[in-house]
């Protein structure tokens, strides 16, 4: 049996998925090192198990193995303590009748994360006045006090986010009232 | 629903992620439920971004090349094993080699392994000296990658981008580039090799000497004799052999600009590298009709367009800063 693996091969399929997997790590990890930890770390242990690529590379074992390293990094980091829920109130952000979310309560972790990114999408005034309104529930003119800006841009703030998250969503919210 | 998981990775793609939004993200990413779903939304990321056949290669890749090299021999822990010596294999043989034959080739100490990278910026030409003598010149965005000191059995070099070179005899030594597609070997001899990795088009034209081209993939190679011009479409993998006039293709070491039955797509790239300018533009705008122009060297960005607007009559343009909008008329 042909124990040597074939070196040749190995750095054309380097150059042509290294870019590809670390790309991929880095947009999940947000970290252009840990990507280029992640890329390395699956080439090295490619290398070692050439039945895997001396004939064709599957592109999908290579995603699971990408997949599943980059998930042990993550669990890695022990976050379950520091997982928050956070409820939101989104009343008015759509009109209840309008869109009907059949599988209300299903998707529950799915909607809070996508408002939180959402949020994160804002410009920081913005979100900045949101939050103040509807998580800590100030009213517009204590938020225009406490930020020192005029009643009219708050409420034109809120006007912005609410565009926004409806714009970015497009589904029927229901109402969480913590 | 569905839309959900795939509308949470593209939102998290994005760059605005508080840290406490990450750790929530990643929670989710990881519990168990909803797996399914999550996973598919992850495939789906996946292939996007390996769907894309046209990447290439860049320096910073083979330095990572070279690290994971250097880590797996450390797993084998291997220190006097005799390795392949990499140009010498026809069929895949990639511009890696260079990297590696620091690492392989059959000595008691360990060689410098450091790879000199030029890289000329937009806008700009360099001429370079090789260690053995061989001068290159070097076009606007083009990065030539070379060691400190020819080595081994061949003198190898890897370019993206375009170059003229002016290689120094060496009959003992073969000079040889490498690019992504193939590459040249020649003993002594000038030829400007035009391998930008936007291009569909990559070339290679025998100024004088005698050169090889090589393919990457294919184990076949082709002899160019002076004059002639290797053309390799990276589109439909397809080859030809032509013999354009020489002045057009060193032209742009003149400063000069020749474009023959171009169209406005590809004109716009040669422009943006020479003129460090970005074009903006959107699509269906500039069509696919064809044009030759020819320009002098120094013709300013302003003149340059305002021809190619006459001439195609159905674009506008306006210089601003280092932009140039295009819009249709």
């Amino acid at each position: 049996m042909n124990t040597k693996p074939d070196k040749a091969k190995f750095e054309e399929l380097f150059l042509q998925f290294f870019p590809k997997v670390k790309l991929f790590a880095a947009i999940l990890l947000k970290s252009e090192q840990e990507a280029e930890d992640v890329a390395q770390d699956i080439f090295v242990w490619l290398w070692e198990t050439p039945d895997l690529w001396e004939g064709n590379l599957e592109k999908n074992y290579l995603y699971t193995m990408v997949k599943n390293n980059i998930f042990n990094r993550i669990k890695r980091k022990n976050l379950e303590t520091k997982y928050i829920h956070m409820q939101l109130d989104l009343q008015g952000v759509i009109e209840p009748e309008e869109f009907e979310d059949p599988l209300n309560g299903i998707y529950r972790e799915e909607l809070q994360l996508l408002l939180k990114l959402a949020l994160g999408q804002m410009p920081d005034k913005r979100r900045e006045v949101f939050e103040l309104s509807r998580f800590q529930q100030l009213s517009n003119l204590e938020i225009a006090e406490k930020m020192n800006l005029s009643v009219r841009t708050v409420e034109q703030h809120i006007y912005l986010a609410l565009k926004d998250l409806k714009k970015l969503l497009l589904i029927a919210i229901f109402l969480l009232k913590f | 629903m569905e839309n959900y998981f795939h509308k949470i990775i593209d939102l998290f793609a994005k760059d605005n992620v508080p840290p406490p939004v990450r750790d929530d993200f990643y929670c989710w990413l990881t519990t168990e439920k909803h797996a399914g779903e999550k996973d598919e939304a992850l495939r789906q990321l996946w292939n996007n971004l390996t769907e894309d056949n046209s990447t290439y290669a860049t320096p910073d890749t083979f330095r990572s090349l070279k690290e994971v090299l250097g880590k797996i021999r450390k797993r084998q822990g291997d220190t006097r094993t005799r390795f392949i010596r990499f140009w010498q294999v026809t069929a895949a043989t990639l511009f890696v080699a260079l990297v590696t034959t620091f690492y392989f080739t059959a000595r008691e100490t360990p060689l410098k392994d450091d790879l000199i990278e030029q890289y000329v910026p937009i806008g700009s030409m360099t001429r370079v000296i090789l260690p053995d003598g061989t001068e290159v010149v070097m076009n606007a965005t083009t990065s030539l990658l070379y060691p400190e000191q020819f080595t081994g059995e061949a003198r190898s070099v890897y370019l993206i981008g375009e170059a003229n070179f002016k290689v120094a005899r060496d009959e003992k030594m073969p000079f040889v580039v490498k690019s992504n597609d193939y590459q040249v070997t020649a003993l002594g001899t000038e030829f400007n090799m035009r391998v930008y990795p936007g291009d569909s088009i990559l070339s290679t034209t025998l100024l004088s000497g005698s050169v090889e081209v090589r393919y990457n993939n294919i184990q076949s190679a082709r002899i160019l004799r002076p004059k002639e011009q290797f053309s390799y479409n990276r589109n439909t993998k397809k080859e030809s052999i032509s013999r354009p006039d020489l002045s057009d293709v060193t032209a742009w070491q003149r400063g000069e600009l020749i474009f023959k039955s171009a169209t406005l797509e590809e004109i716009i790239a040669d422009l943006e590298r020479k003129y460090s300018c970005t074009f903006v533009y959107t699509a269906n705008t500039l069509k696919e009709d064809k044009y030759t122009f020819r320009f002098k060297s120094n013709t300013p960005l302003q003149v340059v367009m305002e021809i190619i607007a006459e001439v195609s009559g159905h674009i506008r343009f306006r210089i601003q800063g280092d932009k140039c909008y295009i819009s249709p008329v």
